[in-house]
């Protein structure tokens, strides 16, 4: 038999083996107290705490452990304890050390053999302790050797729960690093194309394809409110929906918007995890979370997730990184707006050319460069166009839209890397040229705009032809800033579009001109406002009812008035329309003008109609400005007026020139018809002077024509010219339409004309325009 | 009539050449068997023989031939009453006085001074710990029923146990029946006693496979399978135990460098298989013929080194033999030592009276009733049928009138002191006094 020694060797190999494999904590106390029991062939034995509470403990029936008697041997106050079925038995209790200190306790029988029968057989290798129960000093070493196993293997295995936590930890660390090592690579490829202004859209699908990734989720989606419609939800950006349902879902009502619509409403991260709630997105999906996304602080819209795996949580840490993306797709709509902004306030939307800020401003730092580096100055090209709005009016804003962008995009090409254009008005343009040695340089530059623009514009299928007025302004003076060269610029082209020249390098007098201009505008609403427009009558007569030789004109012979405006200007007397009308026309005030003076007229004929006999009331004709004729209301307004006036329509002549029926022709025949079918006649002025075309006889419907005054001039010397005329009468006659010679001033002119068969006449032979008293006296005095 | 004194009382079948039996007055234990009959009848026969009193406490069936034991029991049964409790087991032999190894054995025990409970658990596999607590519940059960009783005897009915108080049974013993062809006996033992603690000697052995070479249990009604089933009894008269092996070591100890319970890996840090093979100086055959080896380690049993002795355990398990490792029921401690054991046909017959005269010395003058023996299996083959014939005898010889009955079987059970109980290649003998 091995000497005691390595039998305590022995017992403490087999303890620590069966110790080593214990899993847990819990089980490695019950283990010890079992091994214990076994190594010393005890009854019992037990684990303590430091505190004295058994931990495990073997011998003791269940629920019958004598915990106060265990204690008292831990503390050493007791050494032998009672345990049913064994007797009192004795008891030895050593420390255990290390991070769970406590006691080891055991307890044995005493007296006897432990195996009956054994001593027969073995006595020779009996120890006297089997005897009487004692523990030997080799148990006693056996039992310390035990509870410091148990300490060291309490150690080893907390020390390895620890290294398996912290290995845990490590892992948990390393995924997490990597996460975010993966969510950094996304942000940062999302910033990269918010910095390098990537188109909108490529950015929020990054980001919608970044926050599906790196949650794992199935599906992924950012919706908007639809700006023109905020109870509606648009998917802007989707990725893991199929391509045919996000179709079908990419409008809808805020109230299907499911989660997305509760982040939006709520302004906060949203958990779903109701799959009825989100059948519009994806069928099969079983919780969804939503983020809000903000534009300048306001909620605008919201990035959602979604997984169709059973059981999936939004933890913590998810949720902060669905915020993280959502702030991004911030970042991204704010910027893309705040660059909107800053374009749209230095860029014309429809066009693209530099705004009147972004002109101004590079206008200021090029003169201050060439001041200071005593360069030639920058010149401005103010570019007006002519008859945009005829275009605008008769084709519709759209190819209004697309002429301007034509007129853009022709500039351009004229100019220099160097220079700038500029939309500053409707169909106004400045142009900054840079390095122009003088005047001569920038009219070059100007003839080039000029002809480039007279070439067709093609417009939805058809030409469009337009012209325009240039003004030219050389910063030439140190003391002028860009607002004053600009305004130099539109002072030479608002001379060059008076003086129908084209271009017009500025003068200080255009100036003035410009100023008294702004006079004449000024003082013009003024005159609408004091009633300082007055109406002079010319009497129309039947050619025939005038006595052979003589030019005096009776009532009887007065079938009608012609209505011409003056301006009783209060400094400068009365003013023919030439000195006014084209400014009116300018400033947009010859409508209100041209109403009051058919509301006048209007309202005199009818008067005096009250007072002739009913069946030969007098007409009273109008001149109807082009940009009258254009109002599309204006049959209504003339209607009005003539209830009003209580004048019967087919009193009312309302006179226009050529020129009127050759633009927006369709919107023209339409006006004519509308005021014909009131019985309100039409007549042509100076016809045969202007854009004359046989062909608008038939097409435009008249009543009228009026054979111009340079035809009746030459009638009585010039036979091309009196054959010219009684072409025209009879072409009238032809056509059913009344002619009315104007400026008769000779009885041969007047006898050549009823010669031709012309019916009726205006002029100085039979009288001047006639104020309105001249015109009582002449209709009422002599019987008319 | 002296109560104390052996009075032999005609059988009240008055049959005395098929059974033994005694009775005190009146405490009784009585033993029956039946051989070659039908299953019923056999159960039924058994225990007719074995009911020698009133007031039957405990019925303990031993089943060894091929018989259906669903049959068997139902004969107990019909005779015996629904509500005695009952224990019982597969055997490959039965121990009886009439040396028939093969039949049905029934014992009982009864009249006053008896309290039994009984328990079971089932499955046993893969949870051997939690069956052995299971069962021993009937233990606690027991003593709360005995403390019960001396409590109402003591201060009427609504008065409740004083642990302090003698007890009217301060006797108790609780007999476990596990299933041989089970692993892992020690944890069915662990199980136990990590309920009833050392409060109560545990007794019993496992269940061998009948000629039908399946093992099967007994309890109630009911016939189990891979089961446990226990009988914990209270007595006014002590209990005696005794066990013998026979075995001694031999040579110098081996270190067992790998184990896991009772599969041994290496020895001294070898082969296991080889390395015990060598220390006996085996045969070559052993070495390569599994059944040769078999035969070989059967009588040469390896001893756990224990306090005071050996634990012997039955190495001779063929289960890893194409690994190399030794096999047996028992644990066998890693770090432990362990001797080769040695013995003859002499030393194990000496064991065989030796266990019943321990087991009779342990009633502390108290004449028996009876004797539940129960022998390792392997003993059986070392002794063969002519050496068992002469252990039984000796058995018998040292019961005296007492009758004996027992059963061989698989591993046996005997914890009297200290925590460790089980056994191989041993005989295990409960005296009832």
């Amino acid at each position: 038999m091995p000497p005691t020694p390595a039998l305590t060797a022995q017992r403490l190999a087999e303890f620590l083996a069966a110790l080593s494999g214990v899993p847990d904590g819990r089980s490695l106390a019950r283990v010890a107290a079992e091994r214990a029991a076994r190594a010393l062939a005890a009854e019992v034995a037990a684990v303590l705490a430091a505190d004295g509470t058994v931990t495990a403990s073997v011998g003791f029936p269940l629920g019958r452990v004598p915990a106060t008697r265990l204690a008292e041997v831990a503390e050493g106050t007791r050494d032998e304890v009672p345990v049913p079925g064994a007797g009192v038995c004795p008891a030895v209790s050593v420390p255990i050390g290390g991070e769970s200190p406590g006691h080891l306790l055991v307890a044995r029988s005493s007296g006897g053999s432990m195996m009956p029968g054994w001593s027969i057989l073995d006595e020779s290798t009996m120890d006297a302790s089997i005897v009487d129960g004692r523990f030997t000093v080799d148990e006693l070493s056996l039992v310390r050797g035990m509870a410091r196993v148990l300490e060291l293997t309490q150690h080893t295995r907390l020390t390895l729960q620890a290294e398996r936590r912290q290995a845990e930890e490590n892992t948990r660390l390393l995924r997490s690093l990597q996460v975010r090592q993966r969510l950094l690579e996304q942000i940062s490829a999302v910033q990269r194309a918010i910095t390098r202004r990537a188109p909108l859209p490529r950015i929020l699908d990054t980001i919608t394809a970044g926050a599906r990734e790196l949650l794992g989720d199935d599906v992924a989606g950012l919706r908007f409110r639809d700006p023109d419609d905020p109870g509606m939800l648009l998917l802007v950006s989707s990725t893991g929906i199929p391509e045919e349902k996000a179709k079908r879902v990419w409008r809808l009502p805020i109230e299907a918007g499911g989660p997305a619509a509760s982040a939006i409403e709520r302004d906060e991260l949203v958990v779903c995890d109701n799959p009825a709630e989100l059948v519009p997105f994806a069928s099969s999906l079983r919780t969804a979370m939503a983020a809000p996304v903000h534009e300048n602080g306001a909620v605008v819209g919201s990035l959602v997730v979604g997984s169709y795996q059973l059981g999936r949580r939004y933890h913590a840490g998810d949720r902060e990184l669905l915020a993280l993306f959502a702030e991004q797709v911030s970042l991204a709509v704010t910027d893309a707006k705040t660059r909107e902004a800053i374009v749209a306030a230095y860029h014309d939307s429809l066009t693209g050319l530099a705004s009147r800020a972004l002109f101004l401003d590079r206008l200021e730092h090029r003169l201050a460069e060439a001041r200071a580096a005593g360069a030639p100055a920058p010149a401005v090209l103010f570019v007006d166009l002519d008859r945009f709005k005829t275009v605008n009016d008769s084709l519709g804003h759209a190819a209004g839209d697309l002429l301007l962008v034509g007129v853009a995009g022709r500039l351009r090409d004229c100019l220099g890397p160097d220079d700038t254009a500029a939309r500053v008005g409707g169909d106004e343009f400045t142009v900054l040229l840079t390095g122009v040695a003088g005047p001569d340089a920038a009219r070059t530059v100007a003839s080039r705009i000029l002809d480039s623009l007279r070439a067709a514009f093609p417009i939805h299928g058809g030409e469009v032809f337009i012209d325009a007025s240039i003004g030219v302004a050389l910063g030439t003076d140190p003391g002028q800033d860009a607002e004053a060269v600009v305004r130099d610029a539109d002072v030479a082209m608002y001379h060059a579009k008076q003086r129908r020249t084209r271009c017009e390098l500025f003068q200080p007098a255009m100036h003035d001109t410009f100023v008294r201009r702004l006079a004449v505008e000024a003082n013009l609403r003024r005159a609408i406002e004091r009633g300082e427009f007055v109406l002079r009558y010319q009497p129309i007569v039947a050619l025939n009812s005038v006595a052979a030789g003589g030019n005096a004109v009776t009532g009887d012979a007065v079938v009608g008035l012609e209505a011409l405006l003056r301006w009783q200007h209060p400094q400068r007397g009365l003013l023919e329309p030439a000195e006014f009308v084209p400014i009116a026309e300018d400033a947009g005030l010859i409508v209100p003008i041209d109403r009051w003076v058919m509301e006048e007229a209007c309202h005199r004929a009818a008067g005096w109609n009250a007072r002739r006999p009913a069946d030969r009331p007098l007409t009273i004709t109008v001149n109807v400005s082009a940009r009258c004729l254009q109002q599309p209301g204006m049959p209504g307004v003339v209607a009005r007026v003539l209830g009003e006036s209580g004048l019967p329509p087919q009193c009312l002549v309302l006179e226009m020139t050529e020129s009127l029926l050759v633009h927006d022709t369709e919107a023209t025949v339409q006006r004519l018809t509308a005021l014909r079918a009131q019985r309100i006649r039409v007549a042509i002025d100076d016809f045969g002077t202007g854009y004359s075309s046989l062909a608008y006889l038939r097409r435009f419907p008249m009543d009228i024509i009026k054979l111009a005054k340079s035809f009746v001039d030459d009638i009585a010397v010039d036979p091309q010219a009196s054959a010219v005329a009684r072409a025209i009468v009879q072409l009238g006659h032809l056509l059913h339409l009344t002619t009315i010679a104007e400026g008769i001033e000779a009885a041969e002119q007047l006898d050549r004309l009823l010669e031709s068969g012309c019916e009726l006449g205006q002029g100085y032979y039979f009288a001047k325009p006639l104020d309105p008293e001249e015109v009582e006296a002449l209709l009422f005095s002599t019987g008319g | 009539m002296d109560m104390t004194a052996d009075t032999r009382i005609a059988s009240p079948a008055g049959d005395e050449a098929d059974s033994e039996y005694r009775a005190i007055a009146r405490r009784w234990f009585g033993a029956g068997s039946a051989r070659s009959l039908p299953a019923h009848e056999a159960g039924a026969q058994a225990t007719r023989q074995a009911l020698r009193g009133a007031d039957p406490a405990l019925l303990v069936v031993f089943c060894s031939e091929p018989l259906d034991p669903a049959g068997v029991l139902a004969g107990v049964r019909g005779v015996a009453g629904e509500q005695v409790p009952l224990i019982g087991c597969s055997t490959e032999a039965v121990i009886t006085a009439q040396d028939e190894a093969q039949g049905v054995s029934v014992v009982a025990l009864g009249g006053p001074g008896f309290t039994v409970r009984t328990a079971f658990a089932q499955p046993v596999s893969h949870r051997q710990r939690a069956a052995g607590a299971r069962v021993a519940t009937c233990a606690l059960d027991l003593m709360a029923a005995v403390g019960a009783a001396d409590a109402a005897a003591a201060g009427g009915a609504t008065a409740g146990p004083d642990p302090s108080a003698p007890s009217s049974q301060p006797h108790q013993v609780l007999v476990m029946l596990t299933d041989g062809l089970a692993p892992d006996h020690e944890e069915v033992l662990a199980g136990a006693y990590g309920v009833v603690g050392a409060s109560v000697p545990l007794i019993g052995g496992s269940a061998s496979p009948s000629a039908r070479r399946r093992t099967f249990h007994m309890h109630g009604q009911d016939v189990l399978e891979d089961a446990v089933v226990g009988a914990a009894i209270a007595s006014e008269a002590p209990f005696g135990v005794g066990l013998r092996h026979g075995w001694h070591r031999v040579g110098e100890p081996m270190s067992v460098t790998h184990s896991v319970n009772g599969d041994v890996l290496t020895l001294d840090d070898r082969p296991a298989l080889r390395t015990y093979l060598e220390r006996l100086d085996a045969p070559p055959e052993a070495y390569t013929d599994p059944e040769v080896f078999k035969k070989f380690a059967n009588i040469r049993p390896l001893g756990v080194d224990r306090r005071g002795g050996a634990d012997v355990r039955d190495v001779s398990s063929t289960k890893y033999y194409r690994q190399g490792w030794l096999s047996c029921n028992g644990e066998v401690p890693e770090g432990g030592l362990v001797w080769l054991m040695a013995g003859d046909e002499r030393s194990v017959l000496a064991a065989a009276g030796d266990a019943v005269k321990d087991a009779r010395d342990d009633l502390d003058g108290v004449p028996p009733l009876g004797f539940l023996a129960f022998d390792c299996a392997s003993r059986r083959k070392l002794l063969k049928e002519s050496g068992t014939r002469e252990e039984i005898r000796l058995m018998v010889g040292q019961a005296g009138e007492a009758p004996l009955v027992g059963m061989y079987t698989w591993g046996e059970i005997a914890r009297t002191r200290g925590i460790h109980g089980y056994h191989n290649q041993t005989l295990v003998v409960l005296a009832i006094g």
